[in-house]
């Protein structure tokens, strides 16, 4: 085969793989989501403003501006530190505990004996998942709680707590090695 | 008719083991000494507003029949005691098949000259439907707590709210597809003109025009075909407003599944973000239907269902009617089963059954069968091998899924990669596992990744909620700040002239009079916070106090 | 009472039994090939499923694996007798040991053992061998039917583990390029296929012995599908590309182009269809990647008989393949019940009705 076929052929393999990775680059095209909006995507919603932002949204906005660091997220974990460090194609940090600790999901439950209705936990909840009104009982909405915490240092009689969220439960991962058989106690 | 038009993907014919079962008619259960009814939804989750839907108090004598737990919305079915007896309360004691989890159950001490149910005749060949309206029948199901009795639990009185007016065709299910689960064929046998009433009620209730029974007829030589036994009946029991069809299916594992089924009588796959009811099909079990036929005409709650006890670890497999929260080891005991045997305890069938954790468990309106297979000796059951690719289960797999990969994207904790390749469409009948030459614990792997993932659908929902609610709270805490800015600009502003700074003044000390002269003259609302609020107070009173 | 996962029933396939029924597939094409070609295949075959084993053995208990379950699933068996098969009859031991040394370390266990590997061991093994021992692959034996005579036992042996022959015979006299090789030599010199058909060493199909080989694998094929073993796809797909790949060319210039009998008969083609092709592990495992797969095997294999630098293919065919099926696998996915395009809703419910 002489010289010139064979630059012909590299030549027109170079430009059809050039074409499909341009063809491929824009049939791939990331939509008009911004920044923000996908980090705050990775967010855990909790509102809980321990990152020092008002709420998820604002921490996002941080993030995607370079003003705040990606491990201020206690309720997300490492997992979500990992997770955004990711999306930004950053090297991934440990989470910050200044910021607090990562804590299984919690849910707030007013004691209805000691509550006052003095309305502090309704302003302070930033996803209003606490009924109530003025001299009257509180209650949270335990579905809408995201056990962020806010409206435990408001209340003056101290009557909110956190329990652990429910969580359905998660069959196991069965085990393929037979070394270990699972044994039921006393069955 | 006998065709199939265009049968499910996928499916393996298996031999049927249920003959011993068939032999002898429905066993009633005898006495136990307690029951424990389990507490939850039809999709696993905790029933809610338990304390304000229980109608008993603990340590109230119940009778059979009565009602332990009213019905809140048609998600929510009601629960009667099977037997009288004693309601001792609530207890929390471990689930039959999953050690992990621990469930509610209503505990009734049975009373000791309780008389055990006896399972029900069949109806009578002359009896009369008209005057049975659609809504008797919906009240009815609710009423006495029919659920789907198939496996799913789901609520029948929804299921058919649901369907009304969509629905041309209902498919009585009776195909009890998996190898050893006898009691639908049992109640074929025993009731098969309660299952037609009950087809033609459900018919009635969902305004639909069609009824095709559909069953596999396993046992036909033995013990008389079912296809002609159910078409007599039809004859007997004369012409009716809906057209009625009983169709034998091909015996092909999973044929019984819902999906599985309606492809196979009408070549229609449906899509799986749909229902059968957009195609204008539903679905119900034979059993479901038996029980509606009972609840409409004879008001009697679901407190009792066929459970096929059967397997090679007991020595006389048989139907039995059970009262919903029998324990499992004492239906293993009445079938000759030895519990403390070292079996392998199922509950439902081979394929698509999950090991029971806890023989001391009980069953709920869903358990099918309660299987025992001798446990294999050591050295025959090896331990897995690693999964070589041979493609056996992508060819039994009846929603055409690959599982071998989700086995491994399940075992190494990629669920969402999983779920792309269509983890949620899988079915858990089983088959792969069985036709696995590693024995892999390919479902088992599947049940782990599925619970997750509705985990974390679960929590992906509650985000988005929480975000939503924190937006609308910022938006109108926005929206208020804006307001308050804007009126107090405009106050600045109408303060800036000497005059109407006068005539404000002047406007507040005329209230202010006016106010001393009469504690009841009508005060301008709103423009004096304050004495609104002591108005407030003086109309309504502290509560608290 | 223990608690165990499912499977609650067991198959009774096992991996063993999958591996065993390939193993016993393959005992026509062995009984052939002795006949064609002399014991020299049964001493390979012992030689290179004893390395199998060895090397299995030391590689499981240098992984720190159970011996028992994995050194009884018959693979390590099954890549030594296909190695074998592949090897002239008259090679020296030491080829044998090379070729499973790479196929069963390198191919099977550095990728993670069984179920794990990317290429297929035995082909691995065999490229190995080709391209170190160039020479030692070219002495086939000359087929029985052709000069009518094997070489005995005493042969056999010496010529294996000494690497020389008895003296007073020379290779010249016991062995010849075979069929595939004489085709590439003879075109490349300017013949014509019309030429080189004339040797006796063509036979009745396309190449003398081969051709017997090539039918008893396909026989041994036939029981594979019958035990739904193996499924349609990858034999079917290679045996008709081939035929579809090949017929043109022949039809245009029968003197430049091989027919798709003589492609399918000579070499190892219908081998790989039925016995390296359909390899699990290292193959696609939806139906319509293994007819991508089978094609794409037919395809290089004709491809590198036609303009490459070795008389056969097959296995730099199957390795080429094996780099592909992740990517087929990921574009081949079946359609997910009930994620096709759907009929219309109101003809579903009408087509319950009687006919």
């Amino acid at each position: 085969m002489s010289m010139g076929l064979g630059v012909v052929v590299l030549v027109a393999m170079v430009a059809i793989i050039v074409g499909l990775l341009a063809w491929l680059g824009q049939r791939f095209q990331a939509n008009d989501t911004t920044l923000a909006d996908e980090i705050d995507a990775l967010l855990p919603q909790t509102q809980c403003a321990q990152c020092g932002y008002p709420g998820c949204r604002p921490y996002a906005e941080a993030i995607a501006q370079g003003e705040a660091a990606i491990n201020q997220c206690p309720p997300g974990g490492q997992a979500g530190v990992d997770a955004l460090a990711h999306l930004l194609g950053v090297e991934s940090l440990p989470l910050n505990e200044d910021h607090g600790e990562h804590k299984p999901p919690m849910v707030a439950v007013i004691d209805e004996d000691r509550c006052i209705g003095c309305t502090l936990c309704i302003n302070a909840c930033p996803v209003d998942a606490i009924l109530g009104a003025q001299k009257q009982m509180h209650t949270v909405i335990a579905d809408e709680c995201t056990g962020c915490e806010l409206c435990l240092a408001p209340c003056p009689v101290d009557c909110i707590d956190l329990i652990p969220a429910p969580r359905p439960s998660i069959r196991p991962r069965p085990t393929t090695d037979p070394s270990i058989p699972i044994r039921v106690a006393g069955a | 008719m006998n065709a199939a038009p265009a049968p499910f993907p996928g499916g393996r014919t298996l031999a049927h083991h249920k003959a011993a079962p068939l032999a002898q008619p429905i066993v009633p259960a005898p006495r136990p000494r307690a029951l424990n009814l389990p507490l939850h939804g039809y999709a696993g989750e905790p029933e809610p507003d338990l304390e304000a839907r229980l109608q008993v108090q603990p340590g109230q004598r119940v009778v059979a029949g009565e009602l332990l737990l009213a019905h809140q919305d048609d998600a929510h079915p009601a629960l009667h005691a099977p037997l009288a007896g004693v309601f001792t309360g609530l207890h929390r004691c471990a689930a039959p098949t999953d050690p992990w989890a621990a469930a509610q159950h209503l505990q009734i001490e049975v009373a000791t000259d309780a008389e055990p149910v006896q399972p029900p005749d069949d109806a009578p060949a002359d009896l009369d439907l008209t005057g049975v309206s659609a809504t008797d029948v919906i009240e009815a199901l609710k009423r006495c707590g029919v659920v789907g009795l198939g496996g799913a639990r789901f609520p029948t009185a929804e299921k058919v709210r649901h369907g009304q007016g969509a629905v041309e065709t209902l498919i009585i299910n009776g195909v009890g597809c998996e190898p050893y689960i006898a009691c639908d064929e049992a109640l074929m046998y025993a009731r098969p003109r309660a299952i037609i009433l009950g087809a033609r009620l459900l018919a009635r209730a969902l305004a639909a025009r069609r009824i095709v029974i559909a069953l596999e007829d396993p046992v036909a030589d033995a013990h008389g075909s079912l296809v002609t036994r159910l078409n007599d009946d039809l004859q007997a029991l004369g012409p009716v407003d809906v057209e009625i069809d009983v169709v034998q299916v091909p015996e092909r594992y999973p044929q019984g599944a819902e999906r599985q089924l309606i492809q196979t009588l009408t070549g229609q796959a449906i899509p799986h973000h749909q229902l059968p009811q957009s195609f204008g099909l539903l679905v119900s079990n034979v059993a479901t239907a038996a029980s509606a036929f009972d609840a409409t005409i004879h008001q009697r709650p679901l407190t009792h269902r066929v459970v096929t006890v059967t397997g090679p670890a007991m020595a006389q497999p048989m139907n039995v009617y059970a009262p919903i929260g029998s324990a499992v080891a004492d239906l293993i005991e009445l079938a000759g089963g030895r519990p403390d045997d070292n079996a392998r305890w199922v509950l439902g069938g081979p394929l698509s059954g999950q090991p029971i954790h806890n023989l001391a468990a009980s069953i709920d309106k869903g358990s099918l069968c309660v299987l025992g297979l001798p446990e294999e000796s050591s050295s025959a059951r090896q331990s897995p091998l690693p999964c070589i690719n041979c493609g056996f289960c992508v060819s039994v797999c009846p929603a055409q899924l690959l599982p071998q990969q989700l086995f491994k994207l399940a075992q190494h904790g990629q669920h969402t990669e999983a779920q792309a390749l269509g983890m949620m469409d899988c079915i858990e009948c089983g088959l792969c596992a069985e036709v696995c030459p590693s024995h892999l614990p390919l479902v088992d792997a599947y049940r782990h990744s599925k619970d997750w993932l509705r985990a974390q659908q679960r929590d992906e929902r509650a985000q988005q909620r929480a975000k939503r609610r924190f937006d609308a709270r910022q938006a109108r805490i926005e929206k208020q700040q804006s307001a308050d800015q804007a009126r107090r600009q405009a106050r600045a502003e109408r303060l800036q002239s000497q005059a109407a700074a006068q005539s404000e003044i002047e406007a507040a000390l005329a209230r202010a009079r006016a106010k001393k002269t009469g504690p009841h003259s009508p005060t301008e609302s709103g423009k004096t916070g304050k004495t609104g609020e002591s108005g407030d107070k003086g109309n309504g009173g502290d509560p608290a106090t | 009472m223990s608690v165990t996962t499912g499977p609650h029933r067991p198959s009774r396939v096992r991996v063993s039994t999958v591996m065993g029924r390939v193993v016993i597939a393959l005992i026509p094409a062995v009984a052939v090939h002795t006949w064609v070609f002399g014991t020299g295949v049964l001493v390979q075959m012992a030689l290179a499923v004893g390395w199998a084993y060895l090397f299995e053995g030391v590689m499981l208990w240098a992984r720190g694996r159970a011996l028992g379950p994995f050194i009884s699933d018959h693979s390590a068996a099954l890549a030594g007798v296909l190695l074998a098969l592949c090897l002239p009859p008259l090679a020296p031991w030491y080829v044998g040991a090379t070729g499973m040394l790479f196929a069963i370390v390198v191919a099977k266990h550095l990728y993670g053992g069984l179920g794990q590997n990317l290429f297929n061991p035995a082909m691995v093994g065999f490229a190995v061998v080709i391209i170190a021992f160039p020479e030692s692959l070219t002495h086939w034996v000359t087929p029985r039917s052709v000069d009518g005579a094997v070489p005995d036992m005493i042969t056999v042996l010496r010529a294996i583990f000494t690497g020389h022959l008895p003296s007073g015979m020379a290779w010249d006299a016991l062995s010849q390029a075979t069929p595939l090789d004489q085709i590439r030599q003879g075109l490349a010199a300017g013949q014509t296929l019309t030429e080189i058909g004339q040797d006796p060493m063509f036979g009745g199909l396309g190449s003398a012995g081969w051709e017997w080989i090539a039918l008893a694998y396909g026989l041994g094929g036939l029981y594979l599908l019958k035990t739904q073993t193996i499924t349609w796809h990858v034999p079917g797909a290679v045996v008709l590309a081939t035929v579809i790949l090949s017929l043109p060319g022949w039809l245009i210039d029968p003197d430049q182009f091989r027919s798709p009998l003589q492609q399918l008969m000579s070499g190892a083609l219908v081998m790989a269809a039925f016995f390296i092709a359909t390899d699990p592990v290292t193959g696609s495992a939806t139906p319509k990647g293994k007819v991508v797969f089978g094609i794409g095997v037919a395809l290089i294999t004709l491809a590198i008989r036609a303009w490459g630098g070795y008389p056969d293919g097959v296995a730099f065919a199957v390795l080429l393949m094996n780099l592909c099926v992740p990517l087929i696998d990921a574009y081949t996915r079946p359609t997910i019940f009930g994620h096709g395009s759907a009929r219309s809703a109101s003809s579903a419910a009408k087509r319950t009705e009687r006919p």
